[in-house]
């Protein structure tokens, strides 16, 4: 029995299922980042004394980070633009791109928190640290989720390409919006804990 | 809402970005009290243009994309 709507659009919701699967996935995030952003904001008005972001964070490394995650974002829509103009070569290229430049993110992140717990600044070091490493610990594992989920489609999972296309081109487009969700939520992180 | 058009938004924050970046940059440059430099804050504003136009290049690039 085949799936339903995995292709075609449903009449009632103008779309396929997969795509109101990652819409709400997505909704879902919003309110786990957006939570984690409330008691950021609360526990830094709440608190007496808070460290600017560049006196004890290094902002070069994450302004490299920021740059390395646009550019994915720039490879990933090139990698589903090219599904969509039958280019199945070409989207190879561009999504081992992604999950390559996602890899350097990760390394680049592996090096900025040997860092820190080299000079002993641990979660429970201030509040600072706690939150710091809550939120960009949980975007990484983002990041991860989405690199595994892109090495799929590079790999084992494009063998649906040669059977339905049209499908395997959804898939990658609904991969892509997360990967851009994931970006996003680093362009409101960078500026609020490396910055200000 | 398709991939197209969420990352002509997402380039348009980023752009955002740096512009914030570089108002932070002449900030810090101008009050010296960090590292930040002039040259830094003119990069990041030279990027959000940068950034802008790459966003009309995409959008007119993949206009049969839907």
């Amino acid at each position: 029995m085949d799936i339903p709507y995995t292709v075609e659009v449903r009449r009632d919701t103008g779309l396929n299922n997969g795509k109101i699967g990652i819409w709400l996935f997505l909704a879902s995030e919003v309110m786990l980042f957006g939570a984690l952003f409330a008691s950021y904001i609360l526990i830094r008005t709440g608190s007496p004394s808070w460290p600017r972001g560049d006196t004890v964070l290094d902002y070069r490394l994450a302004t490299f980070n920021t740059i390395v995650l646009i550019a994915s974002s720039v490879t990933m829509v090139m990698a589903w633009a090219s599904l969509m103009r039958r280019r199945f070569g070409t989207f190879r290229i561009y999504m081992a791109a992604t999950v390559l430049l996602g890899g350097v993110f990760l390394v680049v992140k592996y090096f900025e928190y040997s860092h820190h717990l080299h000079l002993g600044e641990y979660p429970s070091h201030s509040n600072f640290f706690a939150i710091y490493y809550t939120l960009t610990g949980l975007h990484m594992l983002h990041v991860l989720g989405g690199m595994v989920v892109n090495a799929y489609f590079w790999g084992p999972g494009a063998k649906l390409w040669n059977t339905n296309p049209v499908w395997f081109t959804n898939r990658v487009e609904h991969s892509g919006l997360f990967w851009h969700f994931v970006d996003l939520v680093w362009i409101f992180l960078f500026p609020t804990l490396y910055l200000l | 809402m398709n991939l197209r058009f969420i990352h002509a938004g997402l380039i348009l924050c980023s752009a955002a970005l740096a512009v914030l970046v570089g108002l932070w940059s002449l900030g810090v440059a101008g009050l010296g009290t960090g590292s930040a430099s002039l040259p830094a804050g003119i990069a990041s504003f030279a990027v959000a243009i940068g950034l802008v136009v790459y966003d009309s290049w995409f959008l007119r690039k993949t206009r049969t994309l839907r």
